[in-house]
């Protein structure tokens, strides 16, 4: 039987407590603090970047759903990071990585060259040093790789 | 006095219990520097779904941030535990997702978990601040039921989910359409699926 409550929230009644800050300084606040995270994200970001390379490095020759999983971890970690090391476009193309090999997976078929070249556009993103039209170039082509693979392998939906 | 999220508003979060729950080193540290900002004080860190839950039975919490991964599982195990096993307080805790790739099955399962909402990453202050003065103001209603127990999922008034048939009295029929496979979800279809984006009190 479902039964429906009203709880009292005691969040509510402290976050009316006096004192406190006004958005604006909290924001500012935080924003702050995040970006003194910089440094360390960066460190971060190597750190997750070498994992990749090895889980790449141990992939088996046939598809395994298991040994992409790491991989998709490890992307996933770099989402969020990767904006705090002031890196967006690695962050960007984290998140289109992270959907290509959802995809392999849910599909039962990789394409190793399709993530080698995303983790090769990882490692580029991270020197930081690329410009604007460059970075928009190289998204364009993984659009093209995450397209060539989707339609390779995305199966035709059922008529009717 | 009122809860809003406009840049003058006020908001206290100085007295409030707060756990983060969060594999990530990285993201932690980015979630406790935010909580800093806002001017919490009180942050209990946690690892792993183990050290979380041994922290809930012993604190009363005010607000959880859990990430989608911890060290021994799924966030979403977490969360279900809480809305299942908890004894109130805790059970009615404001959970907050925070969660990388966005995939609709992701989400659905994050939101059918009993988390209050959910929030895509990167984090952004503002975003965080938002949605956490809209989860201490809004007032949805707890559902406890066979198959789920958590905030009530219904943001919109557009009857029961697809092929389901409705358990309230004002339920029409569920069926409309079909839906294909869908791609991933942005924070704002995301806040659609979950919640309204204004907040006031």
């Amino acid at each position: 039987m479902t039964q429906f409550y009203q709880p009292k929230l005691r969040l509510t009644q402290i976050m009316k407590e006096p004192g406190g800050k006004t958005v604006a300084d909290a924001v500012t606040a935080a924003t702050e603090a995040v970006g003194k995270l910089s440094d360390r994200a960066v460190v971060y970001v190597d750190q997750t970047l070498a994992q990749l390379d090895a889980a790449f490095a141990a992939l088996p020759p046939a598809f395994e759903a298991q040994a992409l999983a790491p991989i998709y971890q490890y992307a996933n970690n770099l989402i969020g990071a990767a904006s705090t090391a002031r890196l967006v476009a690695l962050d960007r193309t984290a998140y289109d990585f992270c959907d290509l090999v959802d995809r392999m997976s849910a599909n039962g078929r990789w394409d190793r060259q399709a993530i080698k070249v995303y983790i090769d556009a990882l490692h580029l993103f991270r020197r930081g040093d690329i410009g604007e039209a460059a970075v928009e170039g190289v998204t364009a082509g993984l659009k093209r790789v995450r397209q060539h693979y989707l339609a390779a392998n995305t199966p035709a939906p059922k008529a009717g | 006095m009122a809860l809003y999220a406009d840049n003058k508003a006020h908001f206290n979060l100085k007295y409030a219990t707060i756990l983060l729950a969060d594999s990530g080193s990285m993201d932690m540290d980015i979630m406790v520097s935010m909580m800093m900002g806002f001017g919490a004080k009180t942050l209990h860190k946690q690892e792993t779904i183990a050290g979380a839950k041994n922290l809930i039975n012993k604190t009363i919490l005010d607000l959880v941030v859990v990430g989608a991964t911890l060290g021994d599982g799924d966030g979403c195990d977490l969360v279900r535990w809480i809305r299942r096993e908890v004894a109130e307080p805790n059970r009615f805790v404001p959970v907050l997702m925070i969660v990388g790739h966005t995939a609709i099955s992701r989400i659905s399962k994050a939101r059918d978990c009993g988390a209050s909402l959910i929030l895509a990453k990167p984090l952004t202050p503002m975003v965080l601040i938002e949605r956490i003065i809209w989860v201490a103001r809004e007032g949805r209603s707890f559902v406890d039921c066979e198959s789920y127990a958590g905030p009530d999922r219904r943001f919109k008034f557009t009857g029961p989910p697809q092929g389901a048939n409705g358990r309230r009295k004002d339920d029409l029929s569920g069926h409309v359409s079909t839906v294909a496979r869908a791609a991933n979800m942005s924070q704002e279809q995301i806040d659609a699926m979950m919640a309204p984006r204004k907040v006031s009190l």
